[in-house]
């Protein structure tokens, strides 16, 4: 056999052994915690809360009884307004003669969308800042946390209120507004996680065999930032869900879609909100659940991800 | 290069009366997925008051969990049987009250991680202070002067004990909890690789230091290390370890020059010898055995060169060999023929090289 | 080595730095000097405190030839892994000039340095840390073939199964584990097969077997010398372990606070010591023979000072020998 045959039965074999290796994706970590989740019975619960909710947001408008937004009349031919639970209502309806239940399906694909959205958005600024601030260094660690602790001093609430009463309050501004204020703690998470994983010396061995800054940081560094990304995006599809739902109800809300903030926004400036308990309590109720049960979900992923907070 | 002068200080001079450690059959194990991990398996040996002894064996071999089973700081879920008495009382039996009266007191440890157990918002001087206060019923003042002292014998300067520790250098550090672990005159010091994050010149200094204060104040030691050079030079006595088990015990001086166990010759091999220029640097190939339900015979019978039949089946037990000296072979009367022929290289070539075992099997 | 012999190395006159009589060196080091600055910071600076200057690495002439190992030996804080890291340009110099077969690369950037790194490589000496856990050692020891722009799936593959040979792993029960999974002493081999995956010139090795045990260290030093034999790699072990050096370093430096004091033929400065702090060291290893460590503390202490002789020329290096030199400076206080 001739030197380069000899090399390339070789090189077969190599590639054969080299195939036969199964190699962790960059998502492997969030895969792993999610078999330790399931274990984890109030995580269990809070992921089956969120996962019946979820179905709602997909297929509520199919489910709904009624439109939303109809008015509906009784049968003795009036308007069917402020009716308690009956058969033909399940939550009853509001004051202006619409469908609670109807409306509260629905709202719930409003909250999935403003706080997924948002969490994304969230997700992405944080990150990115994050990264760029704690692998730079310096002047850019400086700048951008110079930057963030200023946009840390402004008030979330007060300035969310004062920049959709600006723009507008359509849910795209919503969600830009809620992304622009939770990416700054995002951030700080992601930088103080980067500066731990840039000491490492397995980054050091890579620097030193000419890798560029871009390889580094998507090799080595954004593995281990994302379970933490997530844990925040987690929390902040919360939290997104929250701001959207106290904006609505502030009035603040986007007029042409039906939140849960929206429904209790209504249900107390048409002063109905000490009698019609069927209108208050299920949005309540659903924002309860649902806000819970992120938070519980991500603080059980918190725990499994972080050893320093498990019970031994 | 000269000895210094033991210290004759009245605050160094250990009050508390040296201490007799017996343990028996200690065993250590850990369930796991597969089964019983065997950490420890039946270890016996005796430190008499003032008497050095080494514990020596590559990283698994058990025993930094011989010293921790000791001071009852093993993890929750580790199954431990057997005796420790000290003094006659069995630690492994103790009440948390019990413990807590004679750690630091009878008992102290210093682990080669300890430097990063150092309290950062507080002063070292302050917290060696506070260790011995609080054990001791004597005055602050006293107590500085102590730790002063104390820090002579490591070789820091004492203003530095108004530092804390992110000023020291990890040497440093090191050195100052072993200053701390000395500071209450325990009876019996444990020290796990105390040595190990230290340069060759710190080192040296810290183990003649830890041997003054022995032979002075009749301290007993024992001392868990890899490095057979460092307790070449601090230990009287040293048990060889190997996968759970000793494998060899007896006078250090003795056990390094006629070794009767292949692994004490393969180690003493491995151990670079400045003064010697014909040595050749031989390593061991191989790993430690799989300690999850371990094979039936000698656990060495792996990687020895000498190994027979006899040895894969039944395991050795620790034999006589010697005034003191014990050996867990099954040929202790072909230790001659065994001694020359370790020191050749190609002896240890024929022996399995990288057996695959899974190491991280906790 | 007996007091006889040493009474026989008379001083000579003039003296030469560790760059001369070394004519085509892989590596060479000129005036190379590294500094740090221990706080300071803008506002610091302005406040009129502006920050502890530590001179690391101060001043130092090297040269390693092709196929040679050279042995740095020195105590913590001499700057030895600093001037290692500051080669292989993980830190920048703050004066002076690395020579690399001729090109200076003491400021190179972009692809002119990234062109070095393919030539250079460092070992760590933590196996625990230098290794991705997230990586299967494949992935490892590939990455640096990736890095430099190896497509080929086939040819990454074969070099990988031909570095990990070379250090002794077989490929066929390794590639797909992960580092958690190895001793300390099979992943130094990883990093070994790492550093050596690229065919570079010069590799430093960083104190590569102080984190492990002592009876997995003579493999390690044993696969080091191999590969500097068989692959004409410059080698720059560092240690503060001066016992080692002897069996693979065929030259050694001897490093204190940021400069050589003493360098030569290995055999000559550990048989000979000369200054303070080489003896130092020398006495500070550990024997497993007390006899032979009785022998050799007064074999020390009885060795002539050269500070008595002149040294010509103005050179600041007095001859011993013919490769064996010493710092001409008052023998200062080697405590620390």
């Amino acid at each position: 056999m001739t030197v380069s045959a000899a090399k390339s039965t070789k090189a077969r074999e190599a590639l054969a052994l080299w195939s036969a290796t199964k190699r962790k994706t960059i998502f492997a970590p969030l895969l792993d915690t999610f078999d330790l989740l399931v274990r984890d019975r109030f995580a269990l619960a809070g992921m089956i809360i969120i996962g019946l909710f979820l179905l709602v947001a997909l297929f509520g408008h199919m489910i709904a009884p009624y439109d939303p937004t109809q008015t509906l009349r009784s049968p003795d031919g009036g308007l069917a307004r402020l009716q308690p639970p009956s058969m033909r209502h399940w939550l009853g309806t509001t004051a202006y003669a619409k469908d609670v239940l109807s409306q509260l399906l629905v709202g719930t694909r409003v909250a999935f969308i403003v706080g997924i959205s948002a969490a994304l958005v969230v997700g992405f600024i944080s990150t990115l800042l994050g990264l760029l601030s704690g692998y730079y260094g310096r002047y850019v660690d400086d700048i951008i946390m110079r930057f963030t602790d200023f946009a840390m001093s402004i008030p979330t609430l007060p300035i969310a209120i004062v920049a959709v009463a600006i723009l507008g309050s359509s849910l795209r501004n919503i969600i830009i507004v809620i992304a622009l204020l939770f990416w700054r703690n995002g951030a700080r998470i992601v930088r103080s996680v980067v500066l731990t994983e840039k000491e490492k010396v397995y980054v050091q061995a890579a620097r030193a065999a000419g890798a560029s800054h871009t390889y580094i940081m998507v090799t080595h560094i954004l593995p281990n930032v994302i379970p933490v990304a997530f844990l925040w995006m987690t929390m902040s599809t919360a939290f997104a869900i929250l701001a959207e739902a106290s904006l609505s109800f502030l009035g603040l809300g986007d007029p042409n879609t039906t939140s849960w903030g929206q429904m209790l926004n209504i249900a107390f400036t048409t002063g109905s909100s000490r009698t019609a308990w069927w209108w208050v309590i299920p949005p309540s109720l659903c924002l309860v659940l649902l806000i819970s049960s992120i938070y519980v979900v991500g603080r059980a992923y918190e725990e499994k991800t972080n050893p320093k907070l498990r019970k031994a | 290069m000269q000895s210094r002068e033991a210290p004759s200080s009245p605050t160094l001079i250990g009050r508390k009366p040296p201490v007799h450690l017996q343990v028996e059959d200690l065993r250590v194990q850990y369930r796991v997925a597969k089964g019983y991990l065997i950490a420890v398996d039946r270890i016996s040996f005796e430190v008499s008051p003032g008497q050095t002894i080494g514990l020596v064996g590559e990283s698994g071999c058990g025993k930094s969990t011989v010293g921790k089973a000791i001071l009852r700081l093993l993890p929750e879920d580790a199954i431990v049987r057997g005796k420790v008495l000290l003094d006659g009382d069995d630690v492994l039996k103790m009440s948390d009250r019990e413990l807590r009266s004679i750690r630091w007191t009878k008992l102290a440890l210093v682990t080669q991680s300890a430097m990063n157990s150092l309290d950062p918002v507080y002063r070292i001087g302050d917290q060696i202070v506070e260790s011995i206060v609080a054990h001791e019923d004597i005055a602050k003042a006293q107590a500085w002067a102590r730790a002063e002292e104390l820090f002579e014998l490591v070789g820091i300067s004492t203003e530095r004990l108004r530092d804390y520790p992110h000023q020291f250098s990890g040497g440093m550090r090191q050195r100052a909890v072993i200053a701390m672990a000395l500071s209450l005159n325990a009876g019996l010091l444990v020290a796990d690789e105390p040595t190990t994050a230290l340069d060759s010149i710190m080192q040296d200094q810290v183990l003649s230091r830890i041997r003054e204060l022995q032979d002075a104040f009749h301290r007993s030691m024992i001392l868990v290390t890899h490095d057979i050079g460092v307790v070449a030079e601090t230990c009287q006595t040293v048990a060889v370890m190997y996968a759970g088990s000793i494998i060899e015990i007896g006078p250090t001086a003795v056990v390094l020059a006629e070794p009767f166990h292949p692994y004490t010759m393969g180690l003493r091999n491995a151990f670079p010898r400045i003064d010697d220029e014909r040595h050749e640097l031989i390593s061991i190939p191989g790993t430690l055995p799989n300690l999850i339900n371990p094979p039936q015979g000698c656990r060495f019978a792996g990687r020895c060169p000498f190994k027979t039949e006899h040895c894969e089946h039944v395991a050795p037990p620790l034999i006589q060999v010697g005034e003191g000296h014990r050996s867990a072979c099954h040929y202790p009367e072909r230790v001659v023929e065994f001694r020359a022929r370790a020191q050749e290289r190609q002896t240890w070539n024929g022996t399995q090289a990288d057996i695959p075992t899974p190491v991280g099997a906790l | 080595m007996t007091a006889a012999d040493a009474t026989m190395h008379q001083p000579a006159a003039g003296g030469t730095a560790p760059t001369e009589g070394n004519p085509d060196p892989v590596i060479a080091a000129s005036g190379l000097t590294k500094h740090f600055t221990i706080g300071g910071g803008l506002i610091a600076s302005m406040l009129g405190k502006p920050g502890r200057v530590v001179k690391a690495v101060d001043g130092v002439d090297l040269a390693i030839s092709q196929g040679e190992v050279f042995g740095l030996v020195g105590g913590s804080g001499s700057g030895k892994s600093t001037l290692g890291m500051t080669l292989v340009r993980l830190h920048r110099a703050s004066a002076g000039t690395i020579r690399f077969r001729g090109r200076d690369v003491t400021n190179s950037r972009g692809a002119e340095l990234k062109k070095y790194r393919r030539e250079a490589q460092i070992i760590f000496q933590d196996p625990y840390g230098s290794l991705n856990p997230r990586l299967t050692i494949a992935q490892v020891v590939e990455e640096p073939l990736r890095i430099h722009g190896v497509r080929d799936k086939a040819e990454r593959a074969l070099r990988v199964v031909e570095a990990l040979e070379r250090v002794l792993i077989a490929p066929a029960e390794y590639l797909h584990r992960y580092p958690h999974e190895l001793s300390g002493g099979q992943r130094q081999r990883i990093a070994i097969a790492r550093a050596i995956v690229l065919e570079p010139k010069f590799i430093v090795a960083d104190e590569p077997v102080s984190m492990l045990d002592v009876s997995v260290q003579a493999g390690i030093l044993e696969l080091l010398e191999k590969l500097s034999r068989e692959m004409g790699l410059a080698i720059l072990y560092v240690s503060h372990d001066i016992a080692t050096v002897r069996y693979i370093c065929d030259r050694v430096a001897v490093m204190l606070h940021g400069r050589i004091v003493e360098y030569g033929d290995a055999r000559e400065v550990t048989s000979y010591p000369a200054h303070a702090y080489t003896r130092r060291l020398m006495a500070a290893v550990p024997s497993v023979d007390p006899a032979e460590k009785r022998k050799r503390l007064e074999m020390l202490n009885s060795l002539s000072s050269p500070a008595g002789a002149t040294a010509g020329g103005g050179s600041e290096w007095i001859a011993l020998g013919a490769d064996h030199f010493v710092r001409h400076d008052a023998p200062h206080d080697v405590d620390r």
